[in-house]
This record gives C-alpha cells, structure tokens and sequence, in this order.
C-alpha cells in the first residue's frame, strides 16, 4: 500500500500540474478582456444558478437535455463514488463519511452508472450515425465519451471483483457491482486481487487524463460554465446591449475591434460553449442559408482567443515592462534617448510583422457579412443552455464598423441619414410625420395633457401606408373602450432601437435623449406603443439613459380593455364569414414582444375573444422563427441564401391558415411580402391583432364611433373584415 | 502637397414638404416651416467627395469654405468628419441673401486671402436655388479656368483630368491648375464618416472670417434684386358632360375643338 500511495501521489501531483500548465494561460488570455463588474444580487444569481446548473433547467428545455442531465448527475455521484474508490485503493477501511457505507448511495451509483452508460451510448449514437448538422462528429467529442465510458466501466469492474473478493453489506443494493462478482465469481482470489489492483490503477489514470484534458477541449465548460451562469445577465432581456459613454474623458475606442476589447464576461462566454448548436438550430441567419451561425461565432472568437492569447500576453508584458522602463528613465533624458534610437527600428519592424501575421477579429475570424447577418432575434440566447450572450458580441463588432471604421451597408449609411435628419429612417419628412394621427382626429398631448394613455404609433404607424392602418385600428378600438388617447404628433421621433442595434450608438443616444426630454416635457406617464422595437427600447432601454415610465404594447393594452369588459368583441363577425367554419389563425409571435419580453398569451387570447380558431406553428413561442426584420435588418438588402421572411412564410403556409396575426408592424411588412412572393395573397390575409379586433368590434360599440362606416353587407367572403379596414377614416 | 478648397452651401432640407414653405409678408422671402433642418447642398456634398477621392488617391489638403449668415456648425462640421482637413466658415449679416456674384466675390476673396489652391470644387448647382452660377463666377473672378459637370476628377503629375458629362455621353478635359471644378452626383455620394469621426469634428473651432476681414465691398457689387415671390395661380375648370356614350363623345370633341385645340 505504501507503495501504491507514494506512486499515486507523485501521479496525482504530475497530472494536477499538467491541469494547472494547461488552465493557467487559459485564465491569462480571459484576463486581456475588459473588466465587467457583476457581481451583485448574490442570492439572486446563486438561486439561478443552483436550479440552472444542478436543475439543468435550461439544458432540459429540449428533451435531448435528459443525457445530459444523466451524464451530469451520474457524473457527481460517480464522483464522490471515485473518491471512495481511491481512498480504498490507498488505505485499507477507508471510508467516506455518510456515503461511504450507504447501501442507497451504492444503489444510486449504480443506477445512475447504468444511465450514464446508456447515455454516453446515444449520444456516441446521434453525433456519429445521426450526424445532425447542429453536432460536430469530431474526435474530440469522441475522446470525451470514450472516457467517460472507460472510467464508469473501470468502476462496475473494480467494485465486482473488489465485492467478489469481500462481499460488503454496504454493496448489496449495488446491482451491477453484485452482478459483476457474479460473473467472476469462480475466480481465484489472487487472480481478481491482481485485475482489481490494475482496473483500480486504470480508473485512476482515465480520471486524471480527463482532467488534463478537460481545459483545452470544448470540456472546459464543466469548469467555466458554473461561473457563467453565476454571472448571468440579470438585466431585463430588453436593456441587456451595454450603452457607451461618448462624453467618457478617456473614450478613444468604441465597439469591439479586437477580441481583448471584449470584457472578461464574454470571454468566458467563449469557454463556456459546449458546442451542444441549439443556438445554430434556432439562428434564423443560418436556417436561411447564410454564412452567419450563433454556434460558429462563439466557437470562431473562442480559437482565435486561445491561437492569439499567447501573443497578446507577450504585448502586454513587453509595453508593461516598457512603460516600466521608461518611467525609470526620465531622470536621464539622454540614455532614454538613445535606448530609443537602438530599440526603435527592431521593435517596430517586430510589432509591425507581427500585426501582419495577426489576423483581424472583424474580415478574418469573423467576417462582415456575418456581423451585419444577426437580426438580434434573441433565439440564440433564448435556447443556449450556458446563457452565453451572443448579441452583445455582435453589435460591439457593428459599432466598431460604424463608430470607428465607417464601413457599413450603404442601405444603413442612408438609414442613419435619414434618422439623424428627419427623425425617422424612411426619409419622410419630420413636418409630416403627425399628419396620420391628425386626421384621425386624435389630439396630440400638448393639446390634450390629461389624456388616458400617450400612444406611440411609430415611424411605421406614423409614415408608412400599411401600418398606417393599423393606428386607425387602434384609435378605432380605444375609442370604442372609451379612453381618450393623444400622440406627440411631430415631436415624436424615431426611438433609434435600429441605429442601436445597427451599431450607431452615438445616433441612437442623441434619438432617444430628444424623445426623453419631450417625454418629460408633457409629464408623460402611460406609453402605448404600436411596434413591440419601440416598446423594447421605451420600456428597457431608455431607462439606461433615466428615463422610466410605464410603457405597454396596445396587445397589452388591448387586452387590458378587454378583460374588463370594455371591448365589446362580437366573436361572430369574423367566424361567421366563411361557410359557418370558424376562419383560421396562426399568431407569429414577435421577438421583441415574445423572447424579448415574454408577451406571449395576451396576443392569443384576443385572437380567440375575435373568434378566430387559433393555430399554432411548428416553431412557436419562445422559439418562434423570426420574420427577419429585427436588427436593422429589415432597411438592409438580403441577398444571401434564403430569405429569412420566405422561409417562415413556408412554415406559416403549410399550416394553411386564413389570416396570419402579427403584432409588429416589421412582421407585418415581412410576413406580408412573403405571403404575396410565395403567390399566396389572394387566400392569406396578414394583419395585425388591432386589425383584427377592431374586424370583431361588435356593431354596437361601433355605433358610437361616428367615423367608423357602417358595416358592409358583403357575404360572399372571408374579406369583410379588411374591407372595414381599407375604409379607414379619411 | 496638392491643396483642394471645396466650397459648400447649407441649404434648407429639400425633403421638406413644399406645401409647408409660407412667403414672407414682405413678400421678398420664402419662409420654411419651423423645425426645417439645415443641410449640407447635395451637389456640394458631391464636391467635397470628389475632393476626399483625390486625397485618397494621391494626398491632398482639403478646405472647406462656406458662406452664409446664422449657419449651422454641426451640419458644416461634417465635412470636417468625412475627412476634410480645416473649414471656414464666412459669416456676416451682409452676407444674408446675397446673389451668386456677391458669393462668388466672397468665395474668391476667400480663395486670394489663402493664396489660391490647386483646385477649386465646387457642386454643380444649389439644391434651393439651382442657379449653377457660384462655380463659374469664382473662376470668372480668380481668372482660372473652369470645368463644370464632372463625373470624375483624378490628378496627374501635370494636369487635372476631368471626365465632363455631355447629353450623350462625355468627354475628358484636362487643364493645368490652378483649376475650377464643378461636380455632378454621378460622382458619388459623400462617404459616411465614422462616428468616432463626428464625435471628434464637433469639438473642433472653425475659423470664422466676416466681410471686415476678406476686405470686400458688397455694396459696390452688382446684387439682383428680387421683386416678388407668388404662388401661381392655377384654375381648375369642371365642366360634367352627361348624356348617352354618343352625346358625351360628341361633347367631348366639341370641347378640344373650340376651346382646347
């Protein structure tokens, strides 16, 4: 035994310093990063990270999550079940306190073994034969569930033979280790003394080959993603993209440029990525067909951190040594001089071969039209099991482009332009921009301070023909609940939520800062917003400039009227329409509404109150498939792979409904031009829910509303409603 | 080191709807609605990029000259933020509703008081005005020679070269500079400058010169005099003609016959 225990020790201590060689540099390169301060609200972030870690809650969230739950559970228990294993192997009695006599904790081994071994098996199974684009079948995944499978093997057959040789009361639940003894049970003592001592010194090796292994594989996440999700992004999903302060004396770089630019936050994002895709699976960029995947851009950022980390840190320690030096030597101007001229040359033609070789973050690891793919659709982060924050690393790299470079689609230089001089990015005029509301005759707040509810239409619900209507819907259908609305008229501006997340922060900030202080200005309190961007930015954006008021979506809204009674909905006008069936809805949920800020049902329920038979989409909820439009994206061209709107216009097709519910009017303009390019606008109507309710508006609230027409008498179709619609107050 | 002076107007946003223009009470001047933002003339901002693409190519310095009365820092500063190296900026209340030959007087003193530039750019016309005068009267006054309508300016070692847009077509000049240019939007739009750019173009203090200081005598220049600004009339005559097909065809035609024909 001596002489096991010395030689397992000088092991022991070989591979903790091989983990420590390994893990150290690892550390070092996260450290480049900017510092990030987050740690705050501990009982909230350990709560959150005992149920996401030990409940796997998110890894559950598909049911694939269950080998992993398994592998992961088996794994601590194995663990301490190793543990006991060792001590046996080193000193004869030993055991661990409480486990190591448990007959159910040997019992819980050896079911848990059993999953795990079964697990290893399908997941060994789906990433070799199924092969799903999301997994890649490299050796590395394959080393891991070799392992993993060798070192649970090891065990059954050290505990059988080790209960062969001794039968222990504490092992005799322990089914697998029992029927191991079975099986060798005729050996002689000697024999199995000999196997057990070499499975035992077996098991150890596998064990600490692991160890070394785990922090240069995708593996590091068993040590980095506690951490991470410990450090989780607490803020509301809506106001989670890090504002810039231009007015900072020492802002001289804004965005990400370079991969140490990054905070230390998500560079451990980086490691903590387990390669599992379910970000790729739901990324509605690579579902189309582009270059862009969630998955690639992590695991992209994460090599070319660990390829140039050792490099950074030489820079880092040479300029420090250097800065070192040369506050050492201000006392002599001279040698300082001189030491310039004879290290000048040399060192500058090193730095400058060396900034050759390096390739750049933004155009080699990752390139432009990657980073103007994203359309901020929060899928990514939505189904990532190690809440790794995707978006931030994408608009950094998009403000470096437009706040430092100046390169950026010429479709957007025109947005931004449009924006910074009228106020909105469709290039109307500011002076115009209150005209809509007008005619309808809703008042704006200067005229009307005391006004229920503030509506915000929008640049779309303000400017464009389409959406337009939509405004008229909902005046329609607050004036039938009898609450008096008012707008800002030409005051309100475009809240910038597109040249934020088109990285113009510096464009967004001045928008927002206009619109906060006319906000302020009226003593404004309740905001209805039109378009679920301009709800985000209100709601979770502007108070990162101190601006807080209430702010809803009109679904919201409208849904609150509802509920207490003050819309009357005749759940008739619309299923009645087609041949006594119930006309058919599917609702594509909006990522800003939905993912972003868990707006899920009230949209559906006003569906079902207007009659309408409620359909739901393969893709649906919080992992509904975005129209496209998010991000900016929908002023840039899309000219690569599919088009993002096409592709869910196909989903929504083959549910075959008669009217595709939007709450967004992006989704609306997109689903919209799907439906007509998939040749299917003479059957599908896309609207909006105001639309649709203020269709299913009974005749009776209507007859209040003198400017709405009187219902048409048309009977041969589903067009009714919109026919209503079209007729708008003029 | 090639010198460029580019000379720019800010103009009142001609996206702005025209119903929304009043005319003043004196009748001599058209008011813009309230909140109308100022920008750069488009023409001009074609210009000044034809200046940046000559820098680009084979290093220039870029001045930028502007002239009005009350004008708009932030918008002029731009051109500092797309790369423009100094502005000056001409302001004095003489200089409110001056002709194209009082500007060009202005300009070209401007021009001497800096000791003249290898090239002068200009755009081809005022988005307000679309006079097209400015541009020739500076090379009038400075006594150089002047090519208008360019699509493309490029340098050589000894001339200018400029590709001039004709109806059909175009044609390359070349002229030996000092020279003037006048620039077409086939040239390009004005690149957009980095933020980081804009950020810092805002803090810089452009040189401010009045009349005083470039020592012209605007009352001695010739000035247009603008007499009356009106909305023209136009009257819509309805007249319904009813009747059978027959009737209203033969109503027609009597119509266009006697009274529109």
């Amino acid at each position: 035994m001596t002489y096991t225990s010395s030689v397992f020790v000088i092991v022991l201590m070989i591979a903790l310093a091989l983990f420590v060689y390994v893990l150290v540099p690892r550390v070092q390169y996260l450290l480049l990063g900017r510092p990030e301060p987050r740690v705050d609200q501990v009982v909230r972030r350990t709560a959150g990270f005992l149920v996401l870690v030990f409940g796997q809650k998110k890894v559950l969230k598909e049911r694939v999550g269950l080998i992993h739950f398994f592998i992961f559970w088996g794994f601590i228990v194995i663990a301490f079940g190793t543990l006991q294993v060792v001590g046996e192997g080193l000193r004869e009695g030993f055991s661990l306190p409480v486990i190591g006599d448990n007959r159910a904790f040997y019992l819980l081994k050896d079911i848990l073994s059993v999953l795990v071994i079964t697990g290893v098996i399908v997941a060994a199974h789906i990433r070799y034969v199924v092969r799903p684009t999301r997994l890649k079948a490299n050796l590395e995944a394959g080393i891991i569930l070799g392992l993993i499978f060798a070192l649970v093997v090891t065990e059954f057959f050290y505990s059988g033979l080790s209960y062969a040789l001794a039968p222990r009361a504490s092992h005799s639940l322990a089914f697998v280790a029992v029927g191991v003894s079975h099986l060798v049970g005729g050996s002689g003592a000697s024999a199995l003394d000999a196997v057990g001592h070499t499975l035992w010194w077996l098991h150890v090796v596998l064990l600490l080959s692991f160890l070394v292994y785990i922090p240069n594989s995708k593996h590091f996440h068993l040590i980095a993603c506690p951490f991470n999700e410990w450090l989780r992004n607490l803020k509301p999903r809506g106001g989670q993209i890090y504002p810039v302060d231009f007015d900072a004396e020492d802002a001289e770089s804004f965005g990400v440029g370079r991969v140490e630019a990054f905070t230390r936050k998500q560079l451990l994002d980086l490691y903590s990525c387990a390669e599992c895709g379910r970000c790729q699976d739901n990324c509605p960029a690579y579902q189309s067909g582009k270059r862009l995947s969630s998955k690639l851009l992590i695991t992209k950022l994460r090599d070319h951190l660990v390829e140039e980390g050792p490099r950074l840190l030489r820079e880092r320690r040479a300029a420090a040594s250097k800065s070192a030096k040369a506050s050492g030597e201000q006392a002599g101007p001279l040698d300082g001089h001189e030491n310039d001229t004879r290290s000048g040359p040399a060192d500058g033609g090193a730095a400058l071969s060396s900034e050759q070789a390096r390739p750049a973050l933004i155009g080699d690891v990752i390139s432009l039209q990657e980073i103007w793919a994203c359309t901020t659709c929060y899928s990514c982060q939505e189904q990532c099991p190690v809440q790794n924050e995707h978006i931030n690393k994408i608009i950094d790299m998009r403000r470096h482009l437009v706040l430092m470079e100046g390169e950026l689609p010429r479709e957007a230089q025109l947005v931004f332009r449009n924006m910074e001089v009228n106020g909105n990015p469709l290039g109307e005029s500011a002076l115009v921009r209150g005209d809509y509301l007008r005619m309808l005759q809703v008042p704006t707040i200067a005229e009307e301070p005391e006004a229920d509810v503030l509506y915000w239409p929008g640049c779309a619900g303000s400017l464009d023909a389409r959406n337009q209507k939509v405004s008229a819907a909902f005046v329609n259908l607050a004036r039938a609940a009898g609450v008096s609305v008012a707008v800002l008229g030409n005051e309100e501006k475009c809240c910038g939520e597109a040249a934020r997340r088109l990285g113009n922060e510096y464009l967004y900030q001045s928008l927002a800062a206009e619109n906060i202080g006319v906000l302020a200005g009226h003593n404004v309190r309740k905001i209805v917003t039109q378009c679920p961007h301009c709800f985000n930015t209100l709601k979770n954006e502007y108070p990162q400039l101190g601006a807080e008021f209430e702010v809803i979506h009109h679904t919201q809204f409208l849904h609150e009227l509802a509920s207490r009674g003050r819309l009357r909905l005749d759940a008739g006008v619309l299923g009645t329409a087609q041949a006594g069936r119930h006309e058919r809805a599917v609702y594509h949920d909006s990522c800003y509404l939905g993912r972003y800020n868990g707006v899920y049902d009230q949209p559906r329920e006003l569906l079902k109150l207007a009659g309408l038979e409620l359909m739901e989409l393969p893709r649906t909820r919080s992992k509904a498939f975005c129209c496209g439009a998010g991000g900016g994206r929908i002023w840039l061209e899309e000219s690569e792979g599919e088009r993002i709107n096409n592709v869910r216009t196909d989903e929504i097709l083959r549910a075959a409904p008669d009217v595709v519910a939007v709450a967004c009017p992006y989704c609306l303009t997109m689903l919209k031009d799907g439906v007509d390019d998939r040749g299917a606008g003479d059957r599908v109507r896309v609207m909006d829910i105001a639309e649709i309710l203020q269709g299913a508006l009974s005749l009776s609230s209507q007859a209040g509303d003198s400017k709405l027409p009187e219902r048409g008498n048309t009977t041969s179709s589903g067009c009714a409603a919109e026919e209503k619609l079209v007729r708008s107050p003029a | 080191m090639l010198t460029i002076a580019v000379c720019v107007k800010q103009v009142t946003d001609p996206e702005a709807p025209l119903s929304l223009f009043a005319i003043a009470a004196d009748g001599r001047h058209l008011v813009p609605p309230p909140g109308t933002p100022p920008v750069l003339s488009t023409f001009d901002e074609n210009a000044l990029e034809a200046a940046l693409k000559i820098k680009d190519a084979v290093g220039s310095r870029v001045t930028v000259l502007s002239m009005g009365n009350k004008l708009a820092k932030p918008v002029l500063k731009k051109t500092l933020a797309a790369g423009a190296d100094e502005l000056i900026l001409l302001e004095d209340e003489q200089f409110e509703d001056l002709d194209s030959n009082g500007t060009a007087m202005v300009l070209a003193a401007t021009i001497d008081k800096l000791g003249g530039f290898d090239i002068v750019l200009c755009g081809r016309q005022a988005a307000d005005t679309d006079a097209g005068q400015v541009g020739m009267g500076i090379a009038a006054k400075l006594g150089i020679p002047a090519v208008t309508l360019a699509r493309k300016v490029e340098v050589t070692d000894t001339s200018v070269r400029v590709e001039r847009i004709l109806p059909y077509g175009h044609e390359v000049v070349e002229a030996a500079p000092p020279v003037l240019v006048t620039a077409s939007n086939e040239i390009g739009e004005l690149r957009f400058p980095p933020v980081k750019a804009v950020i810092a173009a805002q803090k810089v203090q452009p040189t401010v010169w009045g009349a005083a200081d470039l020592g012209v005598d605007l009352a001695r220049s010739t000035r247009a005099n603008l007499v009356k600004f009106f909305v023209p009339a136009r009257d819509i005559l309805c007249e319904m003609i009813g009747g059978s097909p027959q009737e209203i065809a033969n109503g027609i035609t009597e119509v266009l016959k006697t009274r529109i024909v």
